[in-house]
């Protein structure tokens, strides 16, 4: 549905009002009269890439009546962690053996939020059948669709497109990515930018400001005409449309000003409690950083300012295809964590994966609740798989995994008394721990909980879709609650 | 449908051959016809020929800067995007960045940018040509070994990383057109294993991979052979034993090219050879537009497909025969909306048609730099599966980053000190008087970009409420007509091909 010029001035005006009405931000942007997708509840999802060794995140540290842990330290003779390397971070026991569990021994900051109600743990979580391919099971969790039979679009894109609907403008998500994940392919358009600081819409420095305006009004009008040509002009027209009405405007209120914006994104003031400042390492890390962005662009809707009014973000995290050079885990008591840090993990890299993981992800909590942003909004972490079972190479340091299945996925929320939403969560242990003695045909864990119950209950708890939609975006199949959030 | 007919032959079809099979044409025209000489030139030729004399050229073993010292990456990324803008056959070059994007190997792990120029070498050796010959090399060139921990696959601890990808991306694909597997876990480690035993040199003065018997898995190996829970419908022809070696080094030397030659025997479920197919579907989604083949779907373009998997098969699987095959089709020339542009294509086909300049510090930071920002590093691809394209090309980042191009190319003359500008008086014919003209000229040379009637309207009115202009008034010119330009390098047309 193509948005014409009066709609826009229209906009525009509301806008302007808007930025001139001294009031509290909810007022704010009620004033502009935001789309009524961009409001509510905050999600934000973390991205593993590569497939994590789930079984290095979520360790067996007893048998129970099974024999997880036996096998554990008989395939990972190398990269295997030692039960007393585990005591401090032991979460639930394992619901099918009561063998205990531990997360690994750098996720000290998810073992808090564990312990405190806000984290839910889903272990085994995957789906049937599973495909070894990068590239096919990341499409198969982007899509909600193991069989790949439905429809190219992303579950979350799907979810947009229903929120959505009679709404061509609205920008209700953003990706810290410079390229659009497929999670939210859709008909809606969505932000997406790895630098949100270095994004402006640039003239010819030599037009003076009337020139400038007009160029820019040229350029919206043109973009606007062509989000009714469908295919890719269409996409084209809206994404740059939204670019430039959308980032601009936001980036030039007058408090969020460049220099605002920065000391949100790189500075410390956003953190009160310094979270992300362990060391001057942590905070080059990629996810802290994107994590920082969205909780700038969430903090950033406040008076005067123009709102993105975006309600979804992604972030991600890269390096966990650990075929090689996986690294064993150096227990604590010999290396503290800030000498680790300061070496730059050497020779652990997955330990520096989980540090990185673990850090980023519970400052980025902490920092909601100093912002009183935690109340309404949940944080899932997934990868698109797990790993081998057994260990490969020569039992050294050059030993990694190979591709797997099923592992733990990971929500994050506030739990009843913190919620603001309609919904809070049930921290705990979900799901069961895979049977390492009885693999799959490839040595791999056999799935114990279906990836799409987890989104099925984020879909119909947060999101507060009904069934028939929720069965519809996931392509036919059929939820069941889980119980992490009620 | 048959081959473009020499009757819709005109300056659109070679103008688009020139876009899609380079990066456009050379930026060379008269400005009294309009028409860009390279266009014209093609136009007056029948489409056999037209083609012919794009692919006709000797090969090229070029290879970047010499003495490349470790992470002098922006000076071989410098070297490359040059040669792109500037090398009159810009076929090859665009055909060695389909190898590249195809084979998608990145410097975020091989942190040796003098393997980097090697692979970049044997990609331009081999650019139109034998791509069976092309994936043996790759199988032991050291960039891939690094990339994908052929180095560490040995004996008794095979690494399943390159001999999966070997058949996932690089050869067959997981799936066949019907949607059944191509092959199995145990194909994946039946070819790890046939990969055992080479690493890299890294002494300077020879670079290159080598061959430890001692690292080499001596034991038979068979592949393709029918696996009961992941390919039930194998065919029984794939089947392909390689004895045990453990005597013979030269045998085992050479394994891996009997591999490769086993993959290239494959046939799918639909008795149909497998890799022609799946490199067909892939270089017609790169040159024209992603085909609609597969079972569950309309099909639409399966026998498109299949015409071009048999001109490539036939020929010996020579990819410059295969390009023959796709710049002749009918539907290569149905729609110049049907692909979204690469950063390459924008930023190398832009500055080759508007004859910009891109030299010094910043050429050589630009791939590292903005094209990064526009999602598209050279010597970078994000992972094995490498950019995305198309939709991932279209977010906010990225067109802003775009415009970003526009304006840096539009706004600055290339007789100053900046090293990224281009000389409009060199372009524009200023004996123009009308808005229309000049937009309509413009439109032709960067193009010919097909626009809506209101989109042009709104470019003649940047210039201003009444005709006639005077371009001779530089001020107007270094203002609005290079805002113009500016404003049409930004156009959603522009942005697609």
């Amino acid at each position: 549905m193509p948005f014409n010029r009066r709609e826009f001035l229209q906009g525009t005006l509301a806008a302007a009002a808007a930025a001139s009405f001294p009031t509290i931000w909810m007022r704010a942007r009620e004033a502009r009269a935001l789309d009524t997708c961009e409001q509510g509840i905050n999600f934000v999802i973390v991205q593993l890439k590569g497939g994590n060794d789930g079984l290095n995140t979520l360790i067996p540290m007893t048998d129970g009546t099974g024999q997880n842990r036996t096998v554990y330290t008989a395939k990972r003779p190398y990269l295997g962690i030692n039960p007393s390397d585990l005591a401090a971070t032991q979460v639930s026991n394992d619901p099918l053996h009561n063998g205990q569990l531990a997360l690994h021994p750098h996720m000290l900051g998810l073992k808090g939020l564990f312990d405190s109600g806000n984290l839910a743990v889903l272990a085994g979580c995957h789906y049937a059948q599973p495909n070894l391919s990068h590239d096919v099971s990341e499409r198969i969790w982007y899509r909600a669709d193991p069989p790949l039979h439905g429809p190219g679009t992303g579950w979350v894109g799907r979810v947009l497109d229903g929120l959505c609907v009679g709404q061509p403008l609205a920008v209700p998500a953003v990706d810290t990515s410079s390229q659009l994940t497929p999670l939210f392919y859709g008909n809606t358009s969505v932000l997406a930018f790895d630098s949100l600081l270095s994004l402006s819409f640039p003239t010819l420095g030599s037009l003076s400001t009337t020139q400038k305006a007009d160029y820019k009004a040229r350029f919206l009008n043109i973009y606007n005409q062509a989000i009714s040509s469908g295919g890719y002009l269409g996409k084209l027209g809206g994404s740059g449309y939204a670019a430039v009405s959308k980032i601009n405007d936001y980036k030039t209120t007058t408090s969020t000003t460049a220099t605002n914006l920065n000391d949100l994104i790189n500075g410390t003031t956003l953190s009160s409690s310094g979270a992300f400042g362990v060391s001057g390492k942590t905070q080059g890390y990629g996810l802290a950083k994107s994590l920082r962005t969205i909780l700038a662009l969430m903090k950033g809707e406040q008076p005067g300012n123009v709102p993105l009014g975006c309600r979804i973000f992604r972030a991600s995290i890269g390096g966990f295809d650990t075929h090689g050079d996986q690294g064993a885990h150096i227990p604590l008591g010999t290396k503290s964590i800030a000498t680790k840090v300061n070496e730059g993990f050497a020779n652990e890299n997955y330990g520096a994966l989980m540090h990185r993981l673990d850090r980023a992800v519970s400052a980025f909590w902490q920092d909601l609740k100093d912002n009183n942003l935690h109340g309404n909004t949940v944080v899932m972490a997934f990868s698109e798989f797990g790993r081998r079972i057994e260990e490969n190479g020569n039992h050294d340091a050059d030993s990694g995994t190979d591709h797997g299945s099923a592992g733990p996925a990971f929500v994050i929320g506030p739990k009843a008394g913190e919620s603001t939403a309609a919904a809070h969560m049930v921290g705990g242990l979900y799901g069961a721990f895979p049977e390492l003695n009885v693999p799959d045909s490839n040595g791999n864990m056999v799935y114990q909980l279906d990836f799409r119950q987890m989104y099925g209950e984020l879909m119909t708890k947060w999101f507060g879709l009904g069934n028939g939609t929720v069965s519809t975006i996931l392509n036919g199949f059929s939820y069941s609650p889980v119980g992490f959030l009620v | 449908m048959p081959n473009i007919s020499p009757a819709a032959w005109n300056y659109d079809t070679a103008a688009h051959l020139l876009l899609r099979a380079g990066f456009g044409h050379d930026g060379r025209f008269r400005k009294s016809a309009g028409e860009a000489n390279q266009v014209s030139s093609l136009a007056k030729k029948t489409p056999d020929d037209a083609v012919a004399a794009l692919l006709r050229m000797k090969t090229s073993t070029a290879r970047g800067p010499a003495k490349l010292g470790d992470g002098n990456w922006a000076k071989l990324q410098g070297w490359w995007l040059d040669r792109m803008v500037k090398n009159p056959k810009a076929v090859r070059e665009k055909a060695v960045l389909f190898l590249h994007a195809h084979f998608a190997t990145a410097r975020a792990k091989v942190d040796r940018p003098y393997y980097m120029a090697i692979q970049n070498a044997l990609f331009r050796e081999f650019a139109l040509g034998d791509f069976r010959k092309l994936v043996k090399r790759i199988n032991i060139d050291p960039a891939m070994l690094w990339w994908l921990d052929g180095i560490s696959n040995k004996k008794g601890f095979p690494n399943e990383n390159y001999g999966r990808e070997l058949q996932e991306l690089f050869t067959l694909g997981v799936y066949d057109f019907a949607g059944n597997k191509n092959y199995s876990q145990n194909d994946v480690e039946q070819a790890a294993k046939i990969l055992t035993g080479w690493r890299n040199r890294e002494d300077h003065a020879k670079l290159s991979s080598y061959f430890t018997m001692s690292r080499h898995e001596p034991g038979s190996k068979t592949i393709y052979a029918s696996d009961a829970a992941e390919t039930p419908n194998q065919n029984p022809t794939n089947q392909y034993l390689e004895p045990a070696n453990a005597m013979d080094e030269t045998l085992a030397t050479t394994e891996h090219e009997r591999l490769i030659d086993a993959i290239f025997n494959h046939v799918d479920t639909e008795g149909r050879p497998t890799v022609a197919r799946y490199m067909a579907r892939k270089a017609w989604k790169f040159y024209a537009y992603d085909p609609v083949v597969d079972m569950g779907t309309s099909r639409a373009d399966l026998s498109l497909i299949d015409d071009l998997a048999d001109a490539f098969k036939n020929s010996g699987y020579n990819f410059g025969e295969l390009l023959r095959a796709i710049f002749l089709r009918e539907e290569f020339y149905a729609d110049s909306t049907k692909t979204v542009k690469s950063p390459v294509e924008y930023v190398v086909g832009t500055l080759r048609m508007l004859r910009g300049k891109l030299k010094g510090a910043t050429r050589d930071n630009y791939s590292a730099g903005k094209l990064a920002d526009m999602g598209q590093e050279i010597f970078n691809p994000p992972d094995v599966f490498s950019w995305r394209g198309n939709d991932a090309w279209i977010t906010s980042q990225t067109m802003l980053k775009r415009c970003e191009f526009a304006r840096d190319l539009a706004q600055n003359d290339t007789s100053t000190k900046h090293e990224l500008g281009f000389n409009i008086f060199g372009f524009i014919d200023i004996a123009e008087t009308t808005r229309a003209g000049v937009v309509d000229q413009l439109l032709k040379l960067l193009g010919p970009l097909p626009v809506d009637s209101m989109t042009r309207d709104e470019l003649i009115a940047w210039l201003g409420t009444m005709d006639p202009i005077d371009l001779t008034d530089t001020t107007f010119v270094d203002k609005n007509v290079r805002a113009l330009i500016n404003l049409i390098l930004t156009l959603p047309q522009y942005h697609v091909q």
